[in-house]
């Protein structure tokens, strides 16, 4: 069990002898002399070897008595078992119930791939072992980079849990961190329970450091206590408590700060999360977060988030799927966290909102007959609110073979609201009701293209018929239009969401060719191209949107690329075929040569949105030395979004992260700069911020080593 | 230009039974893959026992992934990625297809004002995405099926 | 019959007997087997040297394996095997060489040379360069399982 591949890839193999086994429970005994009495005490004498089960003791003497399965060294004895092998200078080991003292001794703990010292060592059976005055480190014999020290150490190898008291952790010699209790992973099965001291700065809350302290209050719960101190805002007190049932999740976080000096009050994080399955068929879930002021994660967010959130949710909801049919309930409300969004700009609540949607059988299955219903109520302060109820039952007949497909579609949506506080000499109880048809058909040519390529060709068009009615007096609860993308031109409506159902009477046409290599399947290369052609302008508006009267959309073109194995590509982009202006254009390519080193680039543009270009690898520079870097650019505002660079030294038992990074803040163009940085103690758990989770979120498909 | 119309897609021989392993139906990939089987004539059985080849799910996850921000470091455009992992082997005989991966990726863009409809938008984008990862996939079995 | 040990009677028989008056040694040789009180040993070929007055002091029994069996002074079974026995009726003790093994109940040992004496139950096994095998059956009340 020396060095295997994977996490202690870069450590000498230190090769062991195998641990002899017999097979059965008897009691097998090497010696150069056996005496043996009456009573049954034998005394064993000279390279003497006594096994039994899996459990082995080696000594140069031994007195063993069969009646108690008590073996007695007087002299240094090896106790060898599957998982543990301990060195004493002398000692007593029962076989019956594998319990024992070995004192003076030094043990490897090979699934941890740890070893260390101990003045006493005490088996309490097959899987737990105590050990007094101990050491212990993952690092190779002879050069331990860190070592722990404690005053006593439990290891149980049933739950691969460590835990230890009085705990000093050394680095190159140097004491990093005491700690009074602690816990630790004794396999990569178990999360890290060592949660050490989190150190960081950030202009905005100057240096912080945050304690975080373990409770494993029983296998399925556990709670984090996280004393913090904010050099520049005083100090505060994180706790996280988790709970995995048999069939749920649930995960509280809170955050309270008494007193903020530079906010001067006190500010508070409230966050429960949770997820539920009843039944299989019952699925429930609640994801409630506040906190005490739009500012909080600017001032006290950990330098390490991706990207901030305008409206905090807060909502909880339940489904229930019956084959058939499924019903869904559901809440939402949002906690504004822009100071400078009025309350009328934030998002609906909604409170609540019912889906009940059903496929109705029909005999042989041809026909497929469906309905989609949903009752929802909106409030919003200084808005109109009301509830609205929307029902569409729809016919269709897919009908298809090998090298066709035709689906006629046909359907009537009737949506009717009930509204409060609406515009003077507005409907109180508007509603709209229309009947929408289609037709998709599409043909599937191919050619062989070269040995192992088949090349198809497969032309689709989609008619699509709406009549237009009026929609000025419905409000706009939760609908919105999207930028055309290739999904969407085969859409029964260019809004997303109930409040509008676009008059139309169009035609999508579009093209689709693919190469697919014949041996393996894999899909080389596709391009798509598609454009929707309005025989009618479309005279149905979100309010305050211009008529679009183009007689045909844009281009809509896309291509995917995936010719090699370790790399791929991604293109999409919609131009304007009368005024050949691309209004949204995105790339995406990845050079990937393992879950450690890759490439990513990325373009994404939105005519009068945004324009980012970004790029993101990580790259082993030496066995050792590995970079990380990210850049996110925006070329039209000539701004830099958010850029981090980062080091990692990896060595066998140890590793070291350093990240520099420049963000952006919701404080328009105000960035915030914060270096951190992480030493990762192998088998044992990292120390510093945890900047091998935040380069995992935000470098698509890397992967830390350690 | 040598193109001709498809001919029957070919999928292996013991698939004409299949027993679909290590997933719910409630999970719409699942669904979408069943369907695209079931349309290229394949029935679907409940009891491995009956079934001619096991087609196991191994397993489907979704990211989503920031993709663009703000001047304000908002999230303006997101990413979707689903992966689709599987394999399959005849219940008789040596037929059999190592694991599979499929992947499949979305984007959207979303102003601030949109958040309501970020839920209903990630539905029709999955819905794209698990009827391409079905068509993709049964692309994999045809590949393997003169093996049978 | 060569004059026996004082306190228990050694009857010997085989299928011949010649006793060479000079050298004053008896060889047994065809189903030999000497019993003394408890313990009988059989083999092919025994030895007896008689001293010109005085009990018997020595028997060598070989054999393919020679074998004895006796009953331990707190009445358990024991007996054992090996190429040749020396048996000292006055020590009361036995000495098994040569792919020598001996088994008390189910607990074996083997060596190249075992010594068993009979009087107070003691085997020593081994000898420098010679190792000791041995296999103990642990008793029922220590299967392993540990303390409550």
């Amino acid at each position: 069990a020396g060095g295997e591949i994977g996490e202690w890839a870069l450590c000498p193999i230190e090769p062991r002898t195998p641990v002899p086994r017999y097979g059965d429970h008897l009691v097998h005994i090497h010696a150069d002399r056996a005496f043996l009495n009456p009573r049954g005490v034998s005394r064993l004498e000279g390279r003497v070897q006594l096994t039994r089960g899996d459990q082995t003791l080696l000594s140069d003497a031994i007195d063993f008595d069969n009646a108690t399965q008590l073996a007695i060294s007087p002299g240094p004895l090896t106790l060898e078992t599957p998982d543990l092998k301990i060195n004493g200078q002398h000692g007593r080991y029962n076989f019956g119930g594998q319990t024992g003292t070995l004192d003076l001794a030094r043990y490897h703990l090979y699934p941890a791939h740890a070893h260390g010292e101990a003045s006493r060592i005490r088996r309490l059976g097959p899987d737990r072992t105590a050990l007094s005055q101990a050491t212990y480190s993952t690092c190779p014999i002879g050069h331990r980079a860190w070592q722990l020290s404690a005053s006593d150490v439990h290891l149980d190898q049933h739950d691969d849990i460590g835990t230890a008291r009085n705990v000093l952790i050394r680095f190159k010699g140097v004491p990093i961190l005491y700690t009074p209790y602690l816990s630790f992973p004794l396999s990569n099965r178990r999360k890290s329970g060592l949660l050490p001291p989190v150190i960081g700065q950030t202009t905005n809350a100057g240096f912080q450091y945050q304690q975080p302290i373990y409770w494993n209050i029983a296998p399925q719960a556990d709670a984090t206590l996280t004393p913090e101190i904010f050099s520049s805002r005083g100090f505060g007190l994180g706790t996280q408590l988790r709970y995995l049932g048999t069939r749920s999740y649930s995960e509280l976080n809170t955050n309270y700060l008494p007193h903020d000096r530079l906010y001067g009050g006190a500010r508070y994080l409230f966050s429960f999360r949770q997820h539920a399955n009843p039944t299989d068929d019952l699925s429930t879930y609640v994801d409630y977060n506040r906190v005490s002021d739009p500012n909080y994660f600017n001032d006290l967010g950990t330098t390490l988030r991706n990207v901030d959130t305008t409206f905090l949710g807060q909502g909880a909801g339940m489904s229930y799927y019956g084959g058939d049919w499924s019903l869904s309930a559901m809440g939402q409300q949002y906690q504004v966290l822009d100071p400078a969004l009025p309350a009328s700009a934030a998002p609906y609540a909604i409170l609540p909102q019912v889906d009940f949607n059903a496929r109705i059988p029909t005999p042989g299955d041809r026909l497929r007959l469906s309905l989609r219903s949903q009752w929802s109520r909106f409030e919003r302060p200084g808005s109109v609110t009301g509830n609205r109820l929307d029902l569409m039952p729809t016919a269709r007949l897919p009908l298809s073979g090998a090298a066709w497909f035709l689906t006629p579609a046909v359907s009537y949506r009737y949506t009717a609201y009930q509204l409060q506080n609406q515009l003077p000499g507005d409907p109180a109880a508007p509603s709209r009701s229309l009947p929408i048809a289609s037709l998709d058909g599409g043909l599937y040519f191919e050619r062989s293209a070269g040995a192992h390529t088949l090349q198809t060709l497969e032309p689709r068009l989609f008619y699509l018929y709406v009549p237009y009615r009026n929609q000025q007096a419905l409000p706009v609860f939760d609908t919105t239009a999207f930028p055309l993308t290739f999904s969407q031109m085969f859409a029964d409506n260019r809004f997303v969401g109930p409040d509008r159902v676009s008059n139309a009477n169009q035609l999508t046409a579009a093209l689709t060719t693919r190469f697919i290599n014949t041996d393996t399947g894999r899909e080389l290369m596709s391009a798509s191209l598609g454009q929707i052609f309005y025989f009618q302008p479309q005279l149905v508006t979100l309010p305050g949107q211009p008529v679009d009267t183009a007689r045909r959309s844009d281009y809509v073109s896309q291509l995917n690329v995936a010719i090699a194995r370790n790399w791929w590509a991604n293109a999409g982009i919609n131009l304007n075929p009368t005024t050949h202006v691309v209004d949204t254009a995105t790339f995406n390519a990845q050079y990937r040569v393992s879950q450690d080193q890759l490439i990513n680039l990325g373009y994404q543009f939105y005519r009068q949105q945004y324009d980012q270009a970004s790029v993101s690898l990580a790259w082993p520079i030496t066995q050792r030395w590995q970079i990380a870097t990210s850049l996110s650019y925006s070329p039209q505002a000539k701004r830099l979004l958010q850029a981090f660079a980062g080091i990692q030294y990896d060595t066998c038992c140890w590793a070291f992260r350093l990240l520099a990074q420049r963000y952006l803040t919701t404080l328009n163009g105000s960035y915030n700069e914060g270096i951190s940085f992480e030493l990762v103690l192998k088998g044992l758990g990292n120390l510093g911020t945890p900047i091998g989770t935040y380069l995992q979120r935000t470098i698509p498909d890397y992967v830390p080593p350690a | 230009c040598g193109f001709h119309l498809r001919g029957v897609a070919q999928l292996p021989a013991a698939m004409s039974r299949t027993y679909l392993a290590g997933a719910s139906m409630q999970n719409p990939v699942v669904r979408s893959l069943a369907q695209a089987l079931r349309a290229n004539g394949v029935t679907l059985v409940s009891d491995p026992q009956q079934a001619g080849a096991v087609l196991t799910i191994v397993s489907i996850n979704t990211t989503q992934r920031a993709l663009t921000v703000s001047a304000l470091n908002q999230a303006t455009s997101y990413a979707l990625e689903t992966t689709l992992v599987f394999r399959a082997h005849a219940t008789q005989g040596r037929w059999k297809l190592p694991d599979q991966s499929i992947s499949v990726q979305r984007q959207y863009s979303l102003s601030t004002a949109q958040l309501q409809s970020q839920g209903p938008e990630e539905r029709l984008l999955q819905q794209s995405m698990t009827r391409e990862l079905a068509n993709l996939a049964l692309l994999r079995l045809q590949a393997h099926a003169g093996a049978s | 019959a060569p004059p026996v040990a004082r306190d228990a009677p050694v009857h010997i028989s085989a299928d011949r007997f010649h006793f060479d008056q000079k050298t004053g040694v008896g060889i047994y040789t065809g189903h030999v087997r000497v019993t003394q009180n408890t313990l009988t040993i059989d083999g092919d070929r025994l030895t007896v040297v008689a001293p010109p007055k005085g009990p018997v002091e020595r028997l060598t029994m070989d054999g393919n394996p020679a074998t004895f069996s006796d009953v331990t002074p707190k009445g358990k079974p024991v007996k054992g095997h090996a190429a040749h026995m020396l048996y000292l009726p006055d020590s009361r003790q036995i000495q098994l060489q040569g792919q020598a093994e001996l088994s008390q109940e189910r607990n074996t040992f083997s060596s190249t040379h075992i010594v068993y004496d009979t009087k107070n139950g003691v085997v020593t096994a081994g000898a420098p360069g010679h190792r000791v095998e041995a296999t103990l059956v642990p008793d029922q009340g220590t299967t392993g399982k540990s303390a409550p």
